[in-house]
């Protein structure tokens, strides 16, 4: 194996469980996060030697081809109607954590979307999230103050986030 | 930082921390293909298919849950079929169409070649009884009732094949013999092989702890245009 077969391979090692978490927080399904991030990984094989931050350039090609779906209207996600119709009561909704957040974040815009997962989830600066976004870093802070403002309020994280943090 | 976004990426990293499964460089060739996404309208085939699925669900489970004579075990009919889908090359989702004691899973050969996916699927079933907020995944002892005919399922890749899960639902009001399923281990080979599939779902039923939970799982039938 090459030098840039193995570290290609050492960056998907690496890489890919971050990618995936990241790619379903925008996407709220595990297989079409899988296949976000397999389409990144894929892009960056070919010009592997020519890229010199892996991480940018993955949740670059993560984020773009996340927005060009959306603009497609590719998406099977199913925003609130699946979850239990008494939220408040229903101790799932503490258990499956999952399920709340996946709620909760159907109600942001696409780029609050991408902010939320790139700036909180996958650790990316302010200065990064904008240059994958091809966008300011003001805008960035108002695409993540209206996202944290709008979670903040989403009844499904209720029972999730701190009193302090509630409105 | 403040509290706020401390807590919100707690909350992320608890959501989408754990993916049920990784990419690995195998799958990733300058030669091979980008999985394809399904487009929109597959999609909505495959919803229609689900929700025809879940009719078919709930026309059995209204029958209750058969006779205990007619309770088998689980692992008692898979059989390796030739050419059946390895559970590294499909994607499965679970979808809630009615109650919250039903689980239609759809699975999807996201693999390069075709597959088949045959009859039932032996099941596994992990949850608990809730002590105060967790509920601790363990297995949960099943009796399993087949319901719809065995046949294989042939799928190209990119199509897919569902099959359900009814577990008795609950009484109300609630009482503390609640149980939540919160994982399906489906294994699409023999179980001893380890083709095992762990699929996180959310399942509430009730029933006294130690007590064999009755459930009946249709067989794969296609979805998507899956072909017989």
């Amino acid at each position: 194996m090459s030098n840039d077969a193995e570290s290609f391979a050492e960056f998907v090692e690496r890489a890919s469980r971050r990618l995936i978490g990241s790619a379903w927080l925008l996407v709220g399904d595990w297989g079409r996060a899988e296949d976000l991030a397999q389409t990144a990984l894929s892009r960056m094989w070919p010009r592997w030697h020519t890229i010199a931050e892996p991480d940018a350039y993955a949740y670059t090609v993560l984020v773009t081809t996340y927005l060009r779906w959306q603009r497609r209207r590719w998406t099977n996600e199913i925003p609130t109607e699946q979850l239990p119709p008494r939220l408040g009561d229903d101790p799932f909704a503490g258990v499956d954590v999952r399920e709340s957040v996946r709620g909760a974040l159907a109600s942001l815009t696409a780029r609050q979307r991408a902010v939320v997962s790139l700036r909180y989830f996958a650790d990316l600066t302010e200065a990064q999230t904008a240059t994958i976004l091809g966008c300011s870093v003001s805008a960035v802070k108002s695409h993540a103050a209206r996202a944290l403002a709008t979670l903040r309020n989403h009844p499904g994280l209720a029972g999730l986030l701190s009193a302090e943090v509630r409105p | 930082v403040n509290q706020a976004e401390r807590e919100l990426a707690a909350l992320l990293q608890r959501a989408a921390g754990d993916p049920p499964r990784t990419i690995s460089v195998a799958d990733l060739t300058s030669t091979s293909p980008v999985r394809r996404s399904r487009s929109w309208a597959a999609d909505a085939l495959a919803a229609a298919v689900v929700v025809a699925v879940a009719v078919a669900v709930s026309a059995l489970s209204g029958s209750r849950l058969g006779h205990p004579a007619a309770l088998r075990s689980p692992h008692s009919t898979i059989a390796a079929a030739p050419g059946r889908c390895p559970s590294e090359d499909v994607a499965a989702e679970p979808t809630y169409p009615r109650a919250s004691n039903v689980v239609v899973i759809v699975l999807t050969n996201r693999g390069q070649s075709r597959c088949t996916v045959r009859g039932y699927p032996a099941v596994v079933l992990r949850g608990g009884w809730p002590a105060g907020f967790q509920v601790l995944p363990i297995p949960v002892p099943a009796l399993v009732q087949h319901r719809g005919a065995d046949r294989p399922v042939e799928l190209a890749p990119g199509e897919a094949a569902a099959c359900s899960l009814t577990v008795p639902p609950q009484a109300a009001p609630v009482t503390v013999d609640r149980l939540f399923i919160t994982e399906v281990v489906l294994s699409l080979g023999t179980p001893a092989a380890g083709d095992a599939l762990p699929i996180p779902v959310r399942l509430a039923t009730e029933i006294p702890p130690g007590t064999p939970l009755p459930v009946v799982e249709t067989a794969f039938v296609p979805a998507a245009g899956g072909s017989r």
